[in-house]
């Protein structure tokens, strides 16, 4: 809808036919953009993955109502909002006990189902000595619903998520990178994918915080892990406005909508030494937040493999099946989104003796992706009609050929991360994400 | 012996029992008053202006745009057909046709003010998008 909304602010009328299920997200999204409606033309819900005389079949039955729509139909304008300024924060006075403050802050929206710390005004104040901000910066209007979020704010979901004064420069770390176009947190909070924030962390403040990056690290028993993935999730659900059914539309969601992964790298035990951080740039003292929004991971559990290159190819599997069905063959990063150009990366979070299986015969992380790069592939008949299109330049090839996923080694992005054990998590991105974002913690 | 030993049990299970209920009492949590910041935030959004409305489509130039989204060009291709036999003054142009490059849901604002750029181009009266779930 942000496409329609742009045209109608060039000064040309639109109708749009949406799917029925669908429209709730669409009106939100137009008013978020500062439209007060737009012409709407509400079908039968699925519109999709249905056969071609169906689908004709609804555009008949669409039709006078589209042409009803152009020539007719009027907006409901809305009154005009009142300005509230955004700092400071309204105060709420309730009288009860902890469970009936919770249960008032759930059902009025101000959490997604998890109890919270209540941001008394002292516990926020306190929160706020941890960074030099001023509380009345606005940090980002976080998308669909464009709630102003302010660092008093910040400081005010840290506190409910059980953060601590300490933690507001990676707080603020991870809303600049959360907010930074790349990401598309729009997309990404309304999709009907079961995506989820991936926060990968580096620097010396993984011991100074005890942010968790060994055994267990994506598990419970990680405070700190765990706070700043419920911060998130607060943010995006509650000012964010991303909440089922209208404006989040995950068909099933997932845990990591409630807290996201939030993980360290496992730097000490990294036989490439380079960590992730300073392989974009930045140096091994700066602390460093990367994001980028995810489809659902999931596990390579090789016990067996003593070359690298078995390792590689049980990885290089799993790679090819994450996020089935929406990838593209021959992805590029230098390309934007298209149709046939989807999930442009992925990570692979090797456990450390994985790590050390690979580098037995991979001396770099680069090797080792490109080695993946060549391996993760899929024959033509599995990936999605009309997704996979292999240039002319690729030659022949039938429904066996094996095609690549990818096309270059920046694609497969490795961290080192978690305890011993023989195990690596494969996360590919969500579609429309550019690239993974990677901002400095600021002190 | 035993008959003392039980009497001086049951004694010693009374007084306890008589010294919890206090705190039982106590326990009973009556709530207090709470004092807590609205994290739901304001919202501050330019509030824009919708294009001016057609009244006919007779002899308007009607662009189709298609997100990319499965069956949305099956759907608008259908639009096409019907309004080339009922509005046969227009003219309609599919988007999808004349610059795959906008068949995408770009989701940024900038990127969409690219692909209304394009639309303004070919001189559109009206765009009818499909949103196909």
């Amino acid at each position: 809808m942000v496409d329609q909304s742009q045209v109608e602010k060039v000064g040309i009328p639109t109708v749009t036919a949406s799917s029925d299920q669908f429209v709730g997200l669409a009106r939100s999204t137009v008013k978020s953009l500062g439209l007060p409606d737009m012409a709407f033309v509400e079908v039968e819900h699925p519109l999709g993955m249905i056969p071609l005389d169906e689908i004709r079949a609804k555009a008949d039955m669409a039709f006078p109502k589209i042409v009803q729509m152009a020539t007719q139909w009027k907006p409901n304008l809305t009154a005009i909002q009142k300005i509230t300024p955004a700092y400071p924060a309204e105060r709420i006075r309730f009288k009860g006990t902890y469970d009936a403050l919770n249960k008032m802050f759930y059902d009025k929206g101000l959490s997604i189902g998890l109890p919270v710390i209540p941001p008394t005004p002292e516990k926020v104040a306190d929160m706020l000595k941890g960074t030099t901000r001023k509380p009345g910066e606005i940090v980002w209007a976080v998308p669909p619903r464009m709630g102003q979020l302010t660092v008093e704010l910040v400081a005010a979901y840290g506190v409910m998520a059980g953060c601590k004064p300490e933690h507001m420069p990676l707080l603020l770390a991870v809303v600049k990178a959360l907010s930074h176009p790349d990401y598309d947190w729009r997309g990404s909070t309304s999709t009907t994918a079961p995506t989820n924030p991936v926060i990968i962390i580096n620097g010396p403040i993984l011991d100074e915080l005890g942010i968790g990056y060994s055994t267990g690290a994506l598990g419970g028993e990680m405070p700190v892990n765990i706070a700043v993935g419920y911060f998130i999730n607060l943010v995006g659900d509650i000012i964010g406005g991303s909440v089922p059914p209208v404006n989040d539309k995950s068909t099933l969601g997932s845990r990591a909508d409630l807290v996201a992964i939030v993980i360290g790298e496992n730097e000490k035990a990294n036989p490439w030494k380079q960590s992730y951080a300073v392989e974009q740039g930045f140096k091994p003292t700066d602390n460093v937040v990367t994001a980028y929004s995810s489809y659902m991971g999931s596990n390579n559990i090789d016990h067996s493999s003593v070359k690298s290159t078995h390792l590689l190819n049980t990885i290089a599997a799993g790679i090819a099946g994450a996020g089935s069905g929406i990838t593209s063959c021959l992805t590029r990063m230098d390309k934007g989104y298209a149709s046939t150009n989807k999930v442009k990366f992925v990570f692979v979070f090797f456990g450390p003796e994985h790590a050390d299986t690979v580098y037995r015969d991979f001396k770099t992380k680069k090797e080792t992706s490109e080695y993946l790069v060549k391996k993760t592939a899929l024959p033509f008949w599995m990936y999605a009609p009309d997704i996979c299109i292999p240039p002319k330049e690729f030659g022949p090839y039938d429904e066996n050929t094996l095609i690549p996923r990818f096309t270059a080694a920046e694609q497969v992005r490795i961290i080192v991360t978690g305890g011993p054990g023989k195990q690596s998590q494969i996360w590919p991105t969500f579609t429309t994400v550019a690239r993974p974002v990677s901002v400095l913690v600021e002190k | 012996m035993r008959r003392t030993f039980i009497t001086c049990l049951v004694f010693a299970l009374s007084i306890g029992a008589a010294l919890m209920l206090p705190s039982i009492s106590v326990a009973k949590d009556l709530g207090q008053e709470w004092e807590v910041i609205n994290p739901a935030g304001v919202i501050q959004i330019k509030q824009e202006q919708l294009a001016p409305r057609l009244t006919t489509l007779e002899g308007k130039t009607i662009v189709l745009r298609w997100n990319g989204k499965h069956n949305g060009d099956n759907f608008l291709n259908r639009i096409a057909e019907l309004l080339k036999e009922r509005i046969p003054s227009a003219k309609v142009i599919k988007l999808y046709e004349v610059d795959k490059s906008t068949i995408r849901q770009s989701g940024s604002v900038d990127v969409a003010a690219q692909i209304a750029q394009v639309i303004k181009g070919l001189k559109a009266d009206i765009v009818i998008a499909a949103q196909t779930d």
